[in-house]
């Protein structure tokens, strides 16, 4: 059996998934961060397998996946920053307290 | 590669590293403010010296003609207004207004890369620049709501861009380009080839890029954030999430739909009746939840939500008309909603509330600022002498001509409904009693912002021929 | 005679612009000099009303033809809105019933709201609903006459709140504005109706499109008949017709000069104008014709049985006023716009006229209530000589002049088959007679019964001991000014000039066996009216008693109020019970829903509620996945 676009595909789909469970279900606002970086991983498995297969002369797609990673690092400083905020108001990172506003 | 082309863009970020540099050397930070919003006057100068030019650089991926800067120039407004409504707010946060005023700039610039690019990676790093600035923003009072708003902004965001990025990576993989008019051909090609089949990559693609941009509109499902954030998040930069943050996603989602999957003669993706089925939900849902609220911020962020849907009633016409009257409504809907906002900014000022039954009897406390918000309600339900009269009855006709009857029936009874909601605010201003008759007064800049915002809404609204003009104009590049 | 130069267009645009300008002056410049905000009123309002007698002196002189002048306002496509200005003789006259009412008004007004701490505000507010007034009137298309008349229903609603402290004014200004938003909406679907299927809301390109054939078709199928609805329906709220209404009355909450100009010579009359002007449509529509007919019989009939139980100064009128305003529908309704017309502006002058005599009452005697006043006609001479003007030209008797219209519109209702409008109308007229002389009579013969106190009300100008005493100049001479036209204006139309300068034929029959008819109708009423509150042969509590359950049905409106107020509280409170369940459940239901689901199926996701940011996500997917199952279903 060889490896084909269709199994990176795949791999990025179910992380995306796995990802997705993360942040529905995890509680720690850290860790839905953590969640929501294993999509974007998701994403650049995509991005790349397509550019391998689908574009193999251009980076296109190895282009887009280094500009999500950065930008995704740069979007994790904020958040850590803002819960460390939210940490001091509230000393608590439990997703389901961050119920002030509400209806 | 052109750089005089990207000159609004670089001379904002400029101007926002020079703003963080003065505010270390000063302790007035009405100094900070002034060279903020002075200094706007560059780019906006720099904008409208390149109108009428339509040029391409960066190998395609930026494009300045008059689409793009109609709405850089309306970003460069918002920004104007929202440090003007900040001067006295920005006291609060008393060590980091320079911060803030170059977050702000930021912004700004990041809204406006996103209206001139045309290429799916600059248009989300321009996208991530907008964004990640206004979660910096939303959570700037550092309080237990400000950073809750913040947080919640943060996280959805960051899910909603997942999305967006999947849908990005189905399209690009379908179509072998991140270019909006090379995957327009590609689309164009495979359907001659497969006798108009088309691939499920690009139908999902479609669907998980519209639920991204989705989430920047506050459009039903994706609009759960937006009470929250707006509600907690600093009063100016409410007013700039719905003014301005909104306009970027409807210039992005224009531009997207329009020239990637609109240019092909039977549509790949019928996303015309996608944009028309959320435009319903969305008007009907922010209505309807608008009704029993007491606190104004989060009554005006469900009304921003419908009007989110009044605006798409214009995508789903998908005709020049219709962009037309996006961009007409986009523009005199920033001017309402910040006028409503500065004037939520000046009474809660005096009064450090936000709920609806304290601003009872206002009118006699301070008659002209009482006067500036129903006014800017009035626009808000839509009726005449204002803008938001002119703006919805354009995008209604748009969608006429296009036969969408039932849409328009849909918003004219929204609007109805609206009504209710909004002059339940006007009626407690001139018609309830005053809890005291002590004076409110208002700060300076705050009436500059004020009377900026009511004449705007006013002049746009009974002089609408250039504006919608403009709007045309605008809407030309996308539909010849 | 020296030759008047006709009016240059310009100058009819100032009759619109020079209220507006009082307006601006008010609100920037004097709002703390109440007495020049007064004037000014006064004077702007006088200059209009100058301009508006040129403006008739010139129409005169072309009968049948009309002014105009447009400018661009919105280019759509091909298509364009324009703001433009149409003077035919039907606007002339409405110039000159709307200038001059105001006019007279806002003199009375000075003195009736002397020392008020609103008087300016008040004073801007009638500039504004002035301006607005006369901007429906001059309007040459739909689309602006529905701007202004949204306008006119916001001035409205500010001056029934005027006094905001009193609840029942706040809550009346809210009934009128909400009510006539429903008649407003079927008139915002008409105009968009026309526009999609004719591309034009101009008054002339309309007539021209109905009138020939060819292109008529483009509103064939009915759809001209609902448009013309559609129109009536704005016509209905607005001129408080049945069943909408049921918000006049409450409006006489508002200060009474207000009733006078809006709620009786003004506003209401709008829903009539708006027929007579886009009456051509009509024409074409004659079901919508029909259902004009049947609405304006219903309201007369309904609107003077009610008045005749009334108590309240001020709400025996408000009664009278939507029983005229059905019979004025109702002459349209039945084909004679001439004679609607010439109802509408008799009515105008003499209705405006009693509601200022209900002024000068309450200035004297602090109550509106009929009951606590009586033998006023010893001290107030002038007030009751323009009581039993309005009384007589109401009631219709010769030569008054609602005599002349009245007749008119009876003998139309004859000519054109509508037997039962007739026979209706003719009721009317007996119940009009009585309630009016009832209201007379009841105030102004027999002993003084007191009167109240001065409390309550915020003007503070009236001596408070009770002395009763003729109000002073400037509210006794508008009365006196009223009722000039209210004795001699019938006799406009005797050789048929009024309805020429409308452009209609005129030839004017009189209807002798009608006129026989009503005037023994009416001085049937009168006769009545003396029996029971003059002579008393006929004790009032023995009728009331014998017919417990129609006085009591009469007194409690239909219980129209009470059904509607039933209505809407359900519907209302069903509504924010459905929202407020919708909020907790839906909302929160749809996340705890699809996650005690999923918890259910696989123990997943923990249970979400709203506020809570992880439920907002679950909504996002969920959403995407609808979206998606509907590409699904429906195709791509």
């Amino acid at each position: 059996m060889t490896i084909g676009l269709g199994h990176f595909l795949t791999l990025g789909a179910v992380l995306f998934c796995i990802g997705l469970y993360g942040v529905l279900a995890k509680r720690n606002a850290i860790v839905i961060l953590m969640a929501i970086e294993l999509m974007f991983n998701a994403i650049n498995v995509t991005m790349v397998a397509f550019s391998r297969y689908i574009t193999p002369n251009m980076l296109t797609g190895q282009v887009f996946a280094i500009f999500i990673i950065t930008v995704a690092a740069a979007e994790a400083a904020v958040g850590l920053g803002i819960i460390l905020c939210l940490y001091r108001n509230r000393e608590t990172v439990d997703a389901e307290q961050f119920n002030l506003m509400k209806w | 590669m052109n750089l005089y082309l990207l000159g609004p863009e670089l001379s904002l970020i400029g101007l926002a590293f020079l703003v963080i540099l003065v505010d270390l050397a000063t302790h007035n930070k009405n100094v900070v403010a002034a060279l903020a919003g002075i200094g706007l006057v560059v780019p906006a100068a720099w904008a409208v010296s390149l109108w009428g030019q339509t040029a391409s650089s960066f190998y395609g991926a930026l494009v300045v003609d008059s689409y793009s800067i109609f709405f850089k120039l309306l970003f460069i407004a918002a920004a104007a207004l929202v440090i003007l409504m900040s001067v006295q707010y920005s006291k609060r946060f008393a060590p980091y207004q320079g911060e803030y005023y170059a977050v702000i700039l930021l912004a700004t610039a990041g809204m406006m890369f996103m209206a001139s690019t045309q290429e799916l990676i600059s248009i989300y790093i321009s996208l991530e620049l907008a964004s990640i600035s206004l979660y910096v923003l939303a959570s700037f009072l550092k309080d237990a709501k400000s950073s809750e708003a913040g947080i919640k902004y943060l996280l959805l965001g960051a899910v909603s861009s997942a999305v967006l990025l999947y849908g990005m990576a189905l399209l690009y993989g379908a179509t072998g380009s991140t270019k909006l008019n090379e995957i327009a051909q590609a689309i164009q090609e495979s359907m001659q080839r497969d006798q108009g089949a088309v691939l499920p990559a690009i139908v999902l693609g479609a669907i998980f890029m519209a639920g991204g941009f989705g989430f920047k509109i506050a459009a039903v499902p994706f609009q759960m954030w937006a009470p929250d954030v707006y509600e907690g998040a600093p009063t100016p930069i409410t007013g700039f999430l719905t003014g301005a943050s909104k306009a970027a996603g409807f210039a992005v989602i224009l531009r997207v739909f329009f020239v990637a999957l609109g240019n092909q003669a039977p549509l790949p993706v019928d996303w015309p009746a996608l944009f028309a089925v959320l435009s319903a939900l969305t008007m009907t849902v922010g209505n309807l939840s608008a009704i029993p609220q007491a606190n104004i911020k989060r009554m005006l962020a469900y009304s921003s939500i419908a009007h989110a849907g009044f605006i798409l009633v214009g995508v789903a016409a998908f005709s020049s008309q219709g962009v037309g009257g996006v961009a007409y409504y986009l523009l005199g809907y920033m001017f309402t909603s910040m006028g409503a906002f500065a004037a939520i900014v000046a009474i809660s000022e005096r009064l450090g509330s936000d709920q609806i039954a304290d601003y009872s009897g206002l009118a006699r406390r301070a008659p002209l600022l009482a006067l500036i918000l129903a006014i800017c309600l009035i626009s808000l339900i839509g009726l005449p002498p204002t803008v938001g009269f002119v703006a919805k009855i354009y995008v209604f006709w748009a969608a006429l001509q296009q036969g969408l009857l039932w849409l328009v029936l849909f918003g004219v009874l929204n609007s109805v409904i609206s009504a209710y909601y909004y002059l339940r605010v006007v009626k407690a201003m001139y018609l309830g009693a005053p809890a005291s008759e002590e004076p409110l007064p208002v700060s300076r800049t705050l009436v500059v912002a004020l009377a900026v915002a009511v004449i705007a809404v006013l002049a746009i609204g009974i002089f609408p021929q250039p504006w919608l003009d403009f709007g045309t104009g605008a809407a030309i590049v996308l539909i010849p | 005679m020296p030759s008047i130069p006709p009016i240059p267009i310009e100058m009819v645009a100032a009759i619109f612009f020079l209220p507006l300008v009082s307006l601006l002056l008010i609100t920037f410049v004097t709002r703390t000099a109440p007495k020049i905000s007064g004037y000014l009123t006064i004077t702007t309002i006088g200059l209009s009303f100058i301009l508006s007698l040129w403006t008739f002196q010139t129409m005169t002189t072309m009968p049948g033809k009309h002014l105009g002048g447009v400018f661009n306002w919105i280019v759509i496509g091909e298509t364009d809105l324009q703001l433009g200005i149409y003077v035919d003789g039907l606007t002339s006259i409405m110039l000159l019933v709307v200038t001059s009412v105001s006019l007279l008004v806002q003199i009375y007004s000075t003195a009736y709201l002397h020392g008020d701490p609103g008087y300016s505000r008040f004073f801007a507010y009638m500039s504004l609903f002035t301006a607005s007034m006369l901007g429906v009137v001059l309007a040459d298309n739909l689309l602006m006459i529905f701007i202004f008349w949204e306008l006119v229903g916001v001035c409205s609603y500010l001056l029934i709140g005027f006094w905001f402290q009193k609840p029942e004014a706040a809550a009346a200004a809210k009934k009128a504005f909400v009510v006539t938003r429903f008649g407003d909406l079927g008139f915002l679907m008409a105009i968009l109706l026309l526009f999609s299927r004719t591309g034009t809301l101009d008054f002339q390109h309309l007539f021209e499109i109905v009138d020939s054939p060819e292109k008529a078709a483009v509103l064939g199928g009915g759809l001209l008949t609902w448009a013309a609805i559609g129109i009536f329906s704005g016509a209905v709220g607005k001129s408080a017709q049945f069943p909408l209404h049921v918000w006049l009355p409450d409006a006489m909450e508002g200060p009474t000069p207000v009733s006078a100009l809006i709620h009786a010579a003004t506003m209401v009359a709008a829903g009539v104008y708006l027929v007579a002007r886009s009456f051509p449509l009509f024409e074409q529509a004659p079901q919508a014709l029909f259902t004009v007919a049947v609405i304006g019989t219903i309201t007369a009939f309904v609107g003077a049985s009610m008045g005749l139980v009334m108590h309240d100064f001020k709400r025996v009128l408000a009664y009278s006023t939507i029983s005229q305003l059905g019979l004025m529908m109702m002459g349209l309704g039945v084909g004679g716009v001439v004679a609607g017309i010439f109802h509408l502006f008799n009515h105008a002058f003499f209705k405006a006229m009693m509601f200022l005599c209900a002024g000068s009452a309450h200035h004297a005697t602090h109550t509106y209530d009929i009951r606590k006043m009586g033998g006023l006609a010893r001290y107030m001479p002038i007030t009751f000589s323009a009581m039993m003007i309005g009384g007589l030209s109401i009631s219709g008797i010769f030569p008054f002049s609602g005599f002349w219209s009245k007749d008119e519109i009876l003998g139309e209702a004859l000519g054109n088959g509508y037997n039962i409008s007739y026979i209706f109308a003719l009721i009317t007229a007996f119940m009009t007679a009585f309630y009016m002389f009832r209201l007379t009579f009841v105030a102004f013969l027999g002993e003084y019964r007191g009167g109240e106190h001065a409390e309550g009300e915020r003007w503070s100008g009236s001596p408070g001991h009770h002395s009763l005493h003729e109000s002073p100049a400037a509210m006794a001479i508008p009365l006196i000014v009223l009722a000039i036209p209210s004795v001699v204006s019938g006799f406009a139309n005797m050789n048929g000039d009024f309805a020429r300068f409308l452009g209609e034929a005129g030839v004017v029959k009189l209807h002798w066996d009608v006129i026989f008819t009503s005037t023994t109708v009416a001085l049937l009423g009168i006769l009545t009216a003396y029996l029971f509150y003059v002579a008393k042969v006929i004790p009032v509590e023995t009728v009331a008693r014998t017919f417990p359950h129609i006085h009591g049905f009469l007194l409690n409106k239909y219980y129209m109020d009470d059904l509607y107020g039933w209505i809407v509280e359900k519907l209302y409170l069903g509504i924010c019970h459905l929202l407020d369940l919708f909020d907790q459940y839906v909302v929160d239901g749809v996340v705890n829903g699809i996650a005690s689901l999923t918890t259910a199926s696989g123990g997943v996701i923990r249970r979400l509620e709203s506020g809570q940011v992880q439920g907002y996500a679950l909504v996002i997917f969920v959403g995407l996945v609808a979206i998606v199952g509907g590409f699904l279903v429906f195709g791509g």
